[in-house]
């Protein structure tokens, strides 16, 4: 063995209870990172699950980009092309799906009803193309029968051999429920699906003319890619024949984002544990600075005092490495169980995850005892065997306190770097990092100035003599500081959050001014519902959009390219309907200007986040692409967008896999039509009389129009205020985790400080300082402590929310004004502090059991 | 033994500099001993005996002035050189013992062996004999806190010796321990030098130290006032011949 490994080997078995609190820092950091990495595997698993159970064996498709229908001879133009093996047709649509019987919902007292996304499917061809997996019943073998998913299961209460209705203008169709499709629910979002055959489906949403898409399979052999650069030529403009490779994109493009998200959070994790073992570890070297001389006067070298340091930081992150894997992953399987739902796979092992999070935890272990190895190189033969020994200079903290402003000014060249995608990487490889760096190294100084500043008065408030504590701290400038940094990490998640989250509601979603309702049809309106929902009495303007997502060919407009796709969600309108009902802010240009290019087919509008990200203005070409039609257009207005990105995305709207739109481009509709087209109207917007409620106005909708799907502009608030609380909710929760992690290092410094103290302790002890004096002066470190991390975290945290703010205003469009956020500031404060006492206290408590005869001998290494 | 002197001091100085004062601790020694032996070097407290013991030690460095320690010029001495003299080129013994309170009395002595890359095996065979040397055998295996304070200062003296080094310095050696302990303690040492396994130079206040020893010198002030031989005469002769010297 190494002399250095068995040096450490010894300083770690002789420290068994710091040893253990280092050890639990890294085993937390580890078992966090996998289960960030399991649980997104697992999560993205589910997904791409559901998007095999869509796909099937499907080597290609036909699509109409746009969302428009398409013709079935195109069907049998596909069928009619060798290599093709099977080609289905398949169509999507609403149904609303009631008892036959009549069943009522207790609590409602209404009749059990469900609009289900509906999937018409060929049958039994389908089956061929793809397994529709049951968890009870069989696969529909007619006309006249149905499979539904849990979810539409369980809101009619319904069973296999229940019979059903689709309710319809005309009479109504019976189906009975033959299965129970084993469909993970895996959001809020989540519509109810159902499996009817094509024909049903088109006769039920009297579309019997059109198909949504068609699923290829090819024979043995046939080169997909080849074959679908041969025949795009061959099917109609406006659609689109891709391989089913393409179809993952979008997928992919998520898991690459997920990927980074994972990356992040790691990165966080385990900067927070390294710094917990910068501070363990020069605990250990402040305290063992005799046993270390000892070792440098018996011939240990420099470089071997050094690397013994290091293989405790090493020692420590494989570890606690090995010990967070296995943690970590049962704690993710105890999830994957809980949301067994969610999860149709299971827990998925991410083992890049896992050898990322282990080799994380390596390098937290020796990032974390490089400065302590320093420190411990240090040490002369004389150190602490002399009475002459040393301690942290002025120039020590003012090294510190530069290197902490080169580290800022870093981080804060971020905001120097161009706008949007390379600032973003800039901030996520040099700014983040250099960001918590200098964090942590300015908590010394700060912390110096704080214990000069407050120390007295804290003093004497507490009752001490004056400069008690603030000699106390100044002992140990580095030690204390480096703990207000573990500290102040999880004041800073807390202060960012919720300043970001709380400016995204009062800058963003709050200025949006949303029709009072919508009404959908995923698969394009008919007629007969148009008319039905027009003539209701309730409904005072409506406006017919629709909707379709166009690739922006000019540039990366939103997001990260790779990670997001170049798509933008395009609105076809009819600009004077569109503008008597919507109170529209118009950025750039008037409607009076724009209106001739929009109608001749010349001009577009776009949001106004297209100017905030990349800057766009009136007059400026925008090329929109769908499918193999391409044009190009010129801006002739900016305008805000009136909520109908996230309209649609909520109502989900949207193909979820293959496509992301962020922000929205208004063109004539009949220019949708006749360029990219697609002649549907997906989205009817609606103004309400004041005299009904959402409900009402639901329930009245649904009656009148099978099929479609009513939602109020307070629903989507509601549902925004949802998602919002459950994501705040979650990052609140790591920043209380990082707190309690950050109490290990508190409590191995407050103890270290005591053990460092004890002679002073026992002599005051034996001259008549009472008990509680001592613990008031531990009280007054710890305020000291609170105040730096707090100030700290609060600083840091505005730092992460202002560097947000540049993120969403270049790559989102979005103007943010954060501001900390009063409530959960104070609560993280007081959880900071109490957390601080909290640690202090089992040391204290060691401290004041021991007579003061005992602390004496103690402190003089008898 | 090596054939140079075994400790040669030559207009060494040393100042500490302490915030708003300088305090010079030694001014201008100069030491010769020429053959191997028991030595002691006296004198009051601040007189600078533990700052040379440190120098020759090479823990730390004069501010002007050579030493030569068997031959050794510690001021042509490297880092590397330095901390290679400490592990092989001496011993040294402290009054607070300073062991390493995570490791068995063993793997104390066997220390310098261990940063020296020398295998577990050779190094605790070699550990071992010495702890049999010293009558501590039974004790191998328990850590420096289950020791008496005469056990642990053996064990220092073990340690110090796994080198088999020409030259154990000793800073006040009995100063933490009982008269039995220290006595039983300084008759080893003396032993150690009769048998020509080592020399000692030891730092001390007290006379009834000193006399175990072949020859005082005498350190007043920075500088050494007198030295004398110490055969035929006893502890109080050796107490009245220092304070004369310290006037």
């Amino acid at each position: 063995m190494r002399p250095e490994w068995r040096l450490a080997s010894s300083s770690r078995s002789g420290r068994p209870w710091r040893t253990a609190l280092l050890l639990g820092t890294v085993v937390i950091a580890t078992t966090l990172s996998v289960m960030v990495a399991s649980g997104a595997k697992s999560a993205q698993g589910a997904v791409s699950s559901r998007l095999s159970d869509s796909i099937g064996k499907a080597t290609a498709r036909v699509i109409h980009p746009g969302g428009g229908r398409i013709e079935r001879s195109v069907l049998n133009t596909v069928r009619s092309w060798p290599g093709v093996g099977i080609a289905v047709g398949r169509m999507d649509g609403s149904l609303t799906l009631e008892r036959a019987d009549g069943a009522k919902d207790p609590e409602t007292k209404s009749k059990r009803r469900v609009v289900v996304t509906a999937e018409g499917i060929e049958i039994p061809n389908e089956y061929d193309v793809r397994t529709l997996r049951v968890s009870e019943g069989t696969l529909p073998s007619g006309p006249s029968e149905v499979l539904l998913d849990k979810l539409a299961a369980q809101k009619l209460d319904a069973s296999v051999g229940t019979e059903l209705m689709v309710r319809r203008f005309g009479k109504p169709i019976p189906l009975t429920v033959t299965g129970i499709w084993d469909r993970p629910i895996v959001g809020p979002l989540q519509n109810p699906t159902a499996f009817v055959e094509i024909g049903v489906l088109g006769e039920a949403i009297n579309r019997r003319d059109g198909l949504g898409t068609i699923a290829i399979v090819h024979d043995e052999g046939v080169d997909v890619a080849a074959f679908v650069e041969a025949r795009s030529s061959e099917v109609p403009e406006f659609l689109s024949l891709e391989a089913a490779d393409l179809v993952k994109s979008g997928f992919d493009r998520r898991v690459r984002g997920g990927d980074l998200a994972t990356l992040i959070v790691s990165v966080m994790t385990f900067l927070g544990a390294g710094f917990i073992i910068v501070t363990g570890l020069t605990t250990g070297v402040s305290e063992r600075q005799r046993e270390l001389a000892v070792l440098r006067s018996v011939g240990a070298s420099r470089g071997q005092v050094f690397r013994s340091q290091i293989f405790i930081g090493l020692w420590l992150g494989i570890i606690g490495g090995l010990g967070g894997i296995p943690l970590g992953l049962a704690l993710t399987r105890v999830v994957a169980e809980i949301y067994a739902e969610k999860l149709p796979d299971g827990m998925l092992i991410d083992w890049p995850g896992i050898v990322r999070s282990l080799i994380g935890a390596m390098t937290a272990g020796v990032f974390g005892a490089v400065y302590p190895a320093w420190l411990a190189s240090r040490t002369s033969p004389l150190d602490g065997i002399s009475n002459l020994a040393r301690s942290n200079s002025r120039r020590d903290i003012k090294g510190v306190a530069i290197v902490g402003f080169l580290l800022l000014a870093v981080a804060w060249g971020t905001a120097f770097v161009e706008r949007g995608e390379t600032r973003y990487w800039y901030y996520i490889y040099v700014g983040l990092p250099s960001l918590l760096l200098a964090a942590f190294a300015l908590s010394v100084p700060l912390l110096t100035a704080f214990a000069a500043f407050f120390g007295r008065p804290v003093a004497r408030i507490l009752g001490l003599p004056s400069d008690v504590i603030r000699g106390t701290i100044l002992t140990t400038p580095f030690r204390h500081g480096m703990t207000a940094g573990a500290l102040m990490l999880g004041l800073a998640i807390l202060t960012a959050s919720w300043a970001v989250g709380v400016a995204i509601r009062h800058d963003w979603i709050d200025r949006i001014r949303f029709a009072d309702g919508f009404a959908i049809d995923p698969a394009g309106f008919n007629q007969e519902d148009l008319d039905a929902v027009r003539d209701l009495q309730f409904i005072t303007d409506t406006c017919e959009l629709n909707r379709l997502p166009v690739e922006i060919t000019d540039q990366q407009v939103f997001g990260i390219e790779g990670i997001y796709s170049k798509n933008a969600m395009g609105i076809g309108f009819d600009p004077e309907v569109f503008f008597a009902l919507n109170a529209i802010d118009w950025v750039e240009g008037s409607l009076k200007e724009a209106l001739p290019a929009l109608k001749n087919g010349t001009g577009v509008l776009v949001a106004d986040r297209f100017q905030t990200a990349k800057g766009y203005n009136v007059g400026d070409s925008i090329t929109l692409k769908v499918g193999r039609a391409e044009q190009g257009f010129t801006i002739v207005g900016i305008v805000s967008s009136a909520g109908l990105d996230l309209a649609t995305q909520l109502f989900g709207v949207r193909d979820l896999y293959s496509e992301y739109a962020v922000s929205t481009v208004f063109i004539d509709r009949q220019v949708v039509a006749d360029v990219f087209g697609n002649k549907e109207v997906h989205l009817l917007q609606a103004n309400l009389a004041e005299n009904v409620t959402d409900v009402e106005a639901e329930q009245l909708i649904a009656e009148a129009a099978p099929g479609v799907v009513f939602r109020s502009g307070r629903w989507i608030l509601d549902t925004i205020d949802d998602i919002s609380r459950t994501s705040m909710g979650i990052m609140t929760s790591v920043a209380f985790g990082a707190l309690i992690l950050a109490t290990l290092a508190t409590g191995s410094v407050v103890a270290a400080n005591l053990r460092g103290r004890a002679f002073e302790y026992g002599v005051m002890r034996s001259m008549g300082a009472s008990r509680s004096a001592i613990a008031r002066i531990i009280l007054g470190e710890a305020i000291i402590l609170s105040i730096t991390a707090v100030v700290m975290g609060v600083t840091l945290g505005m730092h992460f929310a202002n560097f947000d703010r540049m993120h969403y205003a270049g790559l989102v469009g979005i103007e943010l004004h954060p501001r900390p956020v009063l409530g959960p500031t104070v609560l993280g404060a007081a959880t900071t502090f109490g957390m601080c006492v909290l640690a202090s206290l089992i040391p204290l408590r060691r401290l004041l059991d021991q007579p003061p005869a005992v602390l004496v001998a103690a402190g003089r290494n008898e | 033994m090596n054939e140079s002197p075994l400790l040669e001091v030559e207009q060494v100085t040393k100042t500490y500099h302490l915030p708003g004062q300088d305090v010079p601790a030694l001014r201008g020694v100069d030491l010769c001993i020429e053959s191997p032996g028991f030595y002691a070097i006296m004198g009051p407290s601040g007189s600078g005996k533990s700052t040379l013991m440190h120098l020759c030690a090479a823990m730390d460095a004069p501010d002007t002035g050579s030493i030569r320690v068997a031959g050794t010029e510690l001021s042509s001495l490297d880092e590397a050189g330095r901390t290679n003299f400490r592990r092989r080129g001496m011993g040294i013994v402290f009054q607070q013992f300073n062991l390493v309170p995570t490791l068995t009395a063993l793997d104390n002595v066997a220390l310098p062996a261990l940063l020296d890359g020398e295998s577990e095996a050779s190094r605790n065979e070699r550990a071992m004999n010495l702890l049999i040397e010293m009558g501590l055998e039974d004790r191998a295996t328990h850590r420096p806190d289950a020791l008496s304070g005469g056990e642990r200062q053996r064990v220092a003296i073990a340690r110090s010796r796994i080198f088999d080094p020409p030259v154990l310095f000793a800073d006040e050696p009995t100063g933490n321990l009982d008269s039995i302990s220290g006595a039983r303690l300084l008759q080893q040492l003396r032993g150690l030098v009769d048998e020509g396994q080592t020399s000692v130079v030891m730092v001390t206040h007290e006379p009834e130290a000193a006399v175990h020893c072949d020859h005082i010198f005498v350190l007043r002030d920075g500088q050494f006032s007198e030295d004398f031989p110490v055969e035929g005469i006893d502890a109080a002769g050796v107490a009245t011949r220092v304070q004369l010297a310290l006037g």
